[in-house]
């Protein structure tokens, strides 16, 4: 009788085994996972950065007799330190034109929307940091973390290229 | 009583107290099973739907794309405002989608086609199957003949002038008679299926507009034959395709209907915008985009809520080509 | 009376097996239930998330708005003269693209440069259900194009589906 107590004992012990043993799985693979990066936030944030670079390349300046922005950068790019075009509003050369009038465009845009941001102009495409030898650089301290990249490639008299980078960043 | 009586009785007790514990064990978990079956088989025809809905959303703002869309283990079924997968149910309100009334357990073909008049008003969203097999008569040198045979997708089971028509055991038969006669020779070969399952579409007209007629085949006890079930007009090779892959007369009217409830839209706010352009050229007396832009706001109102919108897409198709070419040589914003 | 008490007790231990089987059966239940609400929330905000995406992208490709030449359509670009016409005749059809936008608000910024030739927004539609907690704007940059002087300005449409 001993022994078939003892039996029925280890036989309930071995049942309470197993289910903590299911739990402990449990435990860790589902309820302990690390939460997945929604996709649609991904792609919004992929999207938002192309898009933001395509748009800011084909817009017109009506203060400097309407030159689109891929123009002036190729300017400032061509012809450094301050580029050839003179603009009228502010009464200065693409460079400094272009670093006023998208510091005023971050401004209505990523800025006010809360949204930490990096962008380089360079001749390297592998810049992810910003060097002293961008032409444009709009950099956010806040900007850690993961980032979205868009990058988008504007020819020069060659063999040059200049690259715009922009990055959309996750951590604030 | 004795004790070995007593005995006899517990024991017995304790084995009925066994069954009825185990028979409730037993039917709880199958309930439990039958209604986590439930909950999966809906969880997976609602994912399914939401699936098809954003392939649907997508493909119809992009254009001309074919996608295959694999759809596991269920078949759909499509009236003109929605489809149906098992118990879920999606509405298609104002998409513009031509379909076949059911599409059972297989790839699906999307083809989606803009639809212009000259201007484009919107896309039309086709949807087919492999299994559903397309049989085109025609003569090789017409125009409407020859523009399906280019432009019909090689996804889609497509015979054209077939010469020898055998059955291939496909779920769906269409036969298409592009401004020729009716050949009804080969519908023996297709007995068996039922009538909504065969049909025939006989076209008259050319790619810019003409008229369709449905046709279906008669009952399998009945001798063969091609019966006409209501016929539709078409304006535009992309309705004219619409009319291919609606089963009917009533499907194809209730989505085109729809196309032209946007028709009204986009050239109420053409019409608008040609107004201002005009009036625009005119204070900055530009004559030559004044004269490209003259009447056209004209030419938009009347497409807006017509009594006839075939007669007068018709009309002014050429309207149209005329002024944005006439816009396009004064270097002028264009008319669309 | 030995006898009787030791089949007493065994009958006591197979129900409360039973009883605790159960227990842990019910126990085990909940958790799944839980689980599953969660991962639920989940697929709901991803849904939700791609579902702004998904009306940005009718938004932008409607014929309605988008800027085209002869029917070649230019990507990511509206026409501000169809904006305008628009802002009026999608409000009085809106029952014609709710199927597109269901409950959301889609509004369009003039950003840069501001030539005061134009409004600072549009709003194309905007339909709410009878109760609402939460509408988190997304943000699409586009170009507008500007018929009169034929240039592009850069804009941003912004969605905000309602929750």
């Amino acid at each position: 009788m001993n022994k078939k107590s003892q039996m029925e004992l280890m036989g309930l012990a071995i049942v309470v085994v197993l289910l903590s043993l299911v739990f402990l799985f449990v435990v860790r693979f589902v309820i302990l996972r690390p939460p997945s990066e929604p996709i649609g936030k991904e792609f919004a944030e992929s999207e938002m950065a192309a898009n933001f670079l395509n748009a800011m390349m084909e817009t017109n300046n009506p203060d400097c007799s309407d030159i689109k922005m891929s123009t002036l950068f190729q300017d400032c790019a061509n012809n450094p330190p301050d580029g050839r075009i003179r603009c009228s509003n502010p009464d200065a050369y693409s460079c400094f034109y272009l670093r006023n009038k998208l510091g005023e465009l971050f401004g209505s845009t990523f800025n006010s929307w809360n949204i930490n941001y990096n962008f380089y102009a360079s001749f390297d495409p592998n810049d992810i940091e910003g060097t002293s030898k961008d032409i444009l650089t709009f950099d956010d301290d806040d900007c850690t973390g993961n980032r979205r990249m868009k990058q988008q490639p504007l020819p020069l008299n060659p063999p040059n290229t200049l690259y715009l980078s922009l990055f959309i960043c996750e951590g604030d | 009583m004795s004790k070995s009586r007593k005995a006899e009785i517990e024991i017995q007790f304790n084995w009925i107290l066994v069954l009825v514990a185990g028979a409730l064990i037993f039917l709880f978990f199958f309930s439990l099973v039958r209604w986590a079956q439930s909950s999966a088989e809906q969880e997976t025809s609602t994912t399914l739907v939401t699936y098809l809905d954003s392939i649907f959303t997508g493909a119809s703002v992009t254009k001309e794309t074919v996608n295959l869309v694999e759809i596991p283990f269920k078949s759909v079924e499509f009236t003109c405002n929605d489809y149906t997968i098992g118990k879920s149910s999606r509405n298609i309100r104002n998409k513009i989608v031509f379909a076949p009334s059911r599409l059972e357990k297989e790839d699906i073909i999307t083809w989606t086609k803009g639809w212009d008049v000259p201007f484009r008003v919107t896309n039309f969203l086709y949807v087919s199957s492999p299994r559903i097999r397309y049989l085109f008569f025609g003569d090789e040198g017409d125009e409407v003949y020859a523009f399906l045979r280019s432009n019909f997708p090689a996804e889609l089971t497509a015979d054209f002038n077939p010469s020898t028509i055998i059955n291939q055991n496909n779920f769906k038969v269409r036969a298409i008679f592009v401004n020729t006669n009716i050949d009804e020779g080969f519908l023996d070969e297709f007995r068996k299926m039922d009538v909504i399952d065969a049909t025939g579409l006989v076209v008259q007209g050319d790619l810019l507009s003409g008229d369709v007629e449905f046709l279906r085949k008669t009952h399998p006890s009945t001798p063969q034959e091609f019966r006409s079930i209501g016929s539709a007009d078409y304006f535009s090779d992309a309705s004219l395709l619409g009319a291919i892959f609606s089963e009917d007369n009533e499907e194809y009217d209730c989505v085109m209907k729809k196309a032209f409830d946007r028709l009204d839209s986009v050239a109420e706010i053409y019409s608008d915008r040609a107004n201002q352009m005009y009036n625009n050229y005119v204070d900055e007396g530009d004559s030559r985009c004044e004269q490209a832009f003259a009447g056209v706001s004209g030419f938009f109102d009347l497409l807006i809520d017509p009594a006839d919108p075939y007669f007068e897409l018709i009309d002014n198709y050429e309207q149209f080509i005329f002024s944005n070419r006439d816009a396009q040589k004064a270097s002028c914003v264009l008319v669309y | 009376m030995r006898i009787r008490k030791k089949g007493q007790i065994q009958m006591m231990e197979t129900i409360v097996v039973l009883f605790i089987f159960f227990i842990i059966v019910i126990l085990g239940l909940v958790f799944y239930t839980r689980i599953a609400k969660s991962s639920l929330a989940e697929k709901l905000d991803q849904y939700e998330e791609l579902s702004k995406i998904q009306v940005a992208q009718i938004a932008s490709s409607l014929p309605e708005l988008q800027c085209s030449q002869d029917n070649i359509v230019k990507s990511n670009c509206v026409d501000l003269l169809k904006v305008e016409a628009a802002t009026t005749v999608m409000s009085n059809n809106a029952a014609d693209y709710f199927d597109l936008f269901a409950f959301s608000r889609i509004t369009i910024y003039y950003i840069y440069p501001r030539t005061g030739n134009w409004p600072d927004e549009w709003e194309i539609y905007n339909v709410q259900p009878d109760d609402w907690d939460s509408k988190l704007p997304s943000y699409f940059p586009i170009s507008l194009f500007d018929p009169f002087t034929q240039n592009y300005y850069f804009g941003v449409m912004v969605v905000e589906v309602y929750k």
